[in-house]
C-alpha cells in the first residue's frame, strides 16, 4: 500500500454553542466527531458525505484553517499536535487546498499573479521577480496563458478561476491537496476537463490528494480509497474498488440508492447494491444519536444499534465497516 | 390539444453590451399528465424559458413566438388574464427553498397568503385583511390536506414552524405542497432537488412523480442533472446555449443520443460504472454574439461547413427530434 503520508488520530472538531451576554457555552456542533484516518503517499482518498456530515470541516482542520479539538494529526512522520511553531509552519506549507467555489475562494480586487504568488508572498519565498516568473510556470502548468496573470477573477470563466486556484495550491510544491468540492460549482461540460487536470499533475507532479466530494461518481473515478462519513464519524473505509464492489455499511448502500442513474449500467450496480434508507433527516450534531448514528434511518437496524457504538470490523483487506451487523 | 405549447420561442435581454440572444428558436409541447425536462449547462436559457411562461421576466427582456397554455397565448395576453391562471393553474417551485421564504413569517401566514391571492391580479387592502381574519379557520383543513399530500407526518407542527425552524427536505415538501394545493393543470419546477443531498432527492422527485400520476398533473422540469431527468421526465429536450439540441422521449435520447452534445454531456459526467469522465473541448459562448449557424459548431468534433452557415432544423428520426446537420438526408 505504499507509505502512509497524513494519519489522523481520534480527530475530533467542536465548535462551541454560546448564548446569553456572557457567552456561556450551552452546547458544541460535534462536526468532526473522532475520525481516524491514514492516507497513502501518492493516493487519492475520498471523503464521501452529505451536507453537515463534517466532511468539510474534516477538510479544514487538516489543512490548517481549523485547530483541532482534540486528536492527533500525523503528517510525514511530524506529529502536528506536539510539533513547534517553526517545524509546524513548514509542515503545514507541505499541504494546501483547492475550496469548492473560485468566485469566493479568489479575492475580488487582487490579479491572477498575487493570487498565485501569495502563497509564497506569506511564506517569504523567493524575491518578486522569482515569484512572478513562478507564477507564469504555474499558470502553463494549468493550460491558462500568461495573459491571464494580469486579468482580474471576473475576467475569467468558472473553469479557468478553479485553474487559477489549483495554481495557487500548487505553487508552494505541496505534498498533500486537499480538494473540497472541486469541481461541483463548475458546469458539467467544464468539470472533467479539471478533474482531466487534477490527475495529469498528481502524476506529473507525484501528489497525494484527498478529495471532499458528496458524489460518489466522481469518487469512483477519481479515488483510489474511499471513506463514508455520517453526521461526524466515519461508518466505512475501503479500498475503491472494493467499496462498489462489496459495499457493506447500510448507509453507503443508502447513498448508493439514491443516486439518479444516467444508464442500464449504472441502474444495474444500483439494483444490485443499493439499499434505501428509511424516511429521515441526518441527525442534529448538537445530540446526535446513541450508539450507532445512522440507527434511526437504518433499514437493518437491530437492537443493539441503539445502545452501544458500533466497532471497526475489517470486512475485507483494508476495507472497514463501523456496522454490528459484521461483527 | 397539448396542455403546453411553444413555438419558436426567442428571448433575448437588452444590456450595455447589446443584446444578449439567450433563448434562439425553442419549440416543444407537454400533453396533459406528462413531463419534461429543459436540460442544459448554466447559461443554456431554461430558467428564461420558465420565466417566459410564467410572464416574469425583467424589464429587459425581449420575448417572441408562442406559449400556448390551454390555447391561451401568455405572451400576448393581458395581465389580468395571466395572473388569472399564474398560481392556479399553473404553479411553480423555486430551486432554494430556504431563500423563496420569508423567514419572518410562519408556514401557515404564507400558506395563507398562497391561497388567497392565487389567481388574482391585485385585490385591495380592505378586502385582503377582511379575509385575512377569516383564512385561518377556513383554509386550516385545505392546508393540512395539501401538507398531507406532500407526505408530511405532522402537518400542524409544520404550519406553525417558521421556515429556518425546517430542514430543506421539510421546505420543499412544504413549497409543493403549496403549489399543488390550487390543483394546477402545470406545475414548473425550476432545479427543485438541486439544493438537496442525494437521499433527500430521491424522495422528493418520488413525491413528484407520485403526485403527477395521482392528480393527472403536467410537470416541467427543469435541470442539469442528466440522472434526475431521466429519472422523473417522460419527455427531455436538451437545450444548448439557447438552442434545442434534441427532443423525444428520455430513454431514447440519453439511451442512444444523436446530437453530438447530448453524446458529449453524457460521457462528460462521472458514472458508477468507473466509465473516465471524457469532457467536450472548449466552453459556453458569449451570447453578444454568438456562432453563426449551429451554436456549438466551435465544440463539436463533427462541424462541417454548413454547421457554421446555418442553423440545422429539427430532424425526425428514431422517435425524436435532433438537431443536428448529420441527420440531413
Amino acid at each position: 500500500m505504499g507509505r502512509v503520508l497524513l494519519e489522523t488520530v481520534n480527530l475530533k472538531k467542536y465548535f462551541p454553542i454560546t448564548s446569553g451576554v456572557l457567552n456561556r457555552v450551552i452546547g458544541y456542533v460535534r462536526a468532526v466527531d473522532g475520525v481516524s484516518l491514514r492516507v497513502y503517499r501518492g493516493s487519492i482518498h475520498a471523503i464521501v458525505g452529505e451536507t453537515g456530515c463534517g466532511k468539510s470541516t474534516l477538510a479544514r482542520v487538516i489543512a490548517g484553517i481549523y485547530e483541532p479539538t482534540s486528536g492527533r494529526i500525523v503528517f510525514d512522520g511530524i506529529d502536528l499536535s506536539r510539533a513547534g511553531r517553526r517545524e509546524k509552519r513548514m509542515a503545514r506549507r507541505r499541504i494546501s487546498m483547492v475550496f469548492q467555489d473560485p468566485t469566493s475562494s479568489l479575492n475580488p480586487r487582487h490579479r491572477v499573479l498575487d493570487i498565485v504568488t501569495a502563497p509564497l508572498r506569506v511564506n517569504g519565498i523567493g524575491s518578486r521577480r522569482e515569484r512572478a516568473k513562478r507564477a507564469a510556470e504555474m499558470l502553463k502548468m494549468v493550460e491558462l496563458g500568461e495573459d491571464v496573470l494580469y486579468k482580474y477573477p471576473h475576467e475569467l470563466s468558472g473553469g479557468q478561476r478553479q485553474r487559477v486556484a489549483i495554481a495557487r495550491a500548487l505553487v508552494t510544491e505541496p505534498d498533500l491537496v486537499v480538494l473540497d468540492e472541486p469541481t461541483s460549482s463548475l458546469d458539467v461540460s467544464v468539470q472533467a476537463k479539471i478533474v482531466e487536470l487534477l490527475l495529469e499533475l498528481k502524476k506529473e507532479l507525484g501528489l497525494t490528494y484527498m478529495l471532499i466530494t458528496h458524489n460518489l461518481g466522481l469518487a469512483k473515478n477519481m479515488a483510489s480509497h474511499i471513506s463514508v462519513m455520517y453526521a461526524g464519524k466515519i461508518v466505512e473505509s475501503s479500498p475503491a474498488e472494493d467499496l462498489f464492489a462489496r459495499p457493506s455499511h447500510p448507509y453507503t448502500r443508502a447513498l448508493i440508492a439514491a443516486i439518479p442513474p444516467v444508464d442500464e449500467s449504472e441502474e444495474a450496480i444500483i439494483r444490485k447494491h443499493g439499499l434505501p434508507a428509511r424516511p429521515g433527516e441526518p441527525p442534529s450534531l448538537t445530540s446526535p444519536p446513541r450508539g450507532c448514528r445512522f440507527h434511526p434511518r437504518c433499514p437493518l437496524v437491530i437492537p443493539k444499534c441503539s445502545e452501544k457504538e458500533p466497532p471497526k470490523v475489517e470486512v475485507s483487506e483494508e476495507h472497514y465497516s463501523w456496522c454490528w451487523l459484521n461483527s | 390539444m397539448a396542455l403546453l405549447d411553444v413555438r419558436n420561442l426567442y428571448i433575448g435581454y437588452k444590456t450595455f453590451k447589446g443584446v444578449l440572444d439567450v433563448v434562439d428558436g425553442i419549440s416543444f409541447s407537454i400533453e396533459r399528465g406528462e413531463s419534461l425536462a429543459l436540460v442544459g449547462e448554466s447559461g443554456s436559457g431554461k430558467t428564461s424559458i420558465v420565466k417566459a411562461i410564467l410572464r416574469s421576466l425583467p424589464g429587459n427582456a425581449i420575448a417572441r413566438g408562442r406559449i400556448l397554455f390551454e390555447g391561451l397565448d401568455l405572451l400576448s395576453a393581458s395581465k389580468e388574464e395571466v395572473s388569472k391562471i399564474r398560481g392556479a393553474r399553473i404553479a411553480y417551485i423555486p430551486q432554494e427553498p430556504l431563500s423563496a421564504l420569508n423567514q419572518l413569517f410562519t408556514i401557515e401566514e404564507h400558506f395563507i397568503d398562497r391561497l388567497l391571492l392565487a389567481g388574482r391580479e391585485q385585490t385591495s387592502l380592505l378586502r385582503y385583511i377582511r379575509e385575512r381574519r377569516r383564512a385561518p379557520r377556513e383554509l386550516r383543513e385545505l392546508m393540512i390536506k395539501a401538507l398531507e399530500e406532500a407526505r408530511i407526518g405532522e402537518p400542524e407542527r409544520v404550519l406553525s414552524s417558521y421556515p429556518f425552524q425546517l430542514s430543506g427536505g421539510m421546505l420543499q415538501r412544504v413549497l409543493i405542497a403549496m403549489a399543488v394545493a390550487t390543483r394546477p393543470s402545470l406545475l414548473l419546477a425550476d432545479e427543485p432537488t438541486t439544493a438537496l443531498d442525494v437521499i433527500t432527492q430521491k424522495e422528493i422527485l418520488g413525491l413528484l412523480k407520485d403526485l403527477q400520476r395521482e392528480m393527472g398533473m403536467s410537470i416541467l422540469y427543469v435541470t442539469h442533472d442528466l440522472g434526475v431527468a431521466r429519472m422523473v421526465a417522460d419527455k427531455i429536450l436538451v437545450l444548448y446555449a439557447g438552442q434545442p439540441a434534441e427532443l423525444g422521449s428520455s430513454a431514447r435520447v440519453l439511451g442512444s443520443p444523436l446530437h453530438p452534445y447530448t453524446s458529449g454531456l453524457l460521457r462528460s459526467i462521472p458514472k458508477l460504472s468507473g466509465e473516465p469522465m471524457r469532457p467536450i473541448e472548449g466552453g459556453l459562448p458569449d451570447y453578444t454574439n454568438p456562432p453563426g449557424g449551429c451554436r456549438f459548431h466551435p465544440r463539436c468534433p463533427h462541424a462541417m461547413d454548413k454547421c457554421r452557415a446555418l442553423k440545422p432544423p429539427g430532424i425526425a428520426m428514431d422517435e425524436r427530434l435532433v438537431h443536428c446537420w448529420l441527420y440531413e438526408v
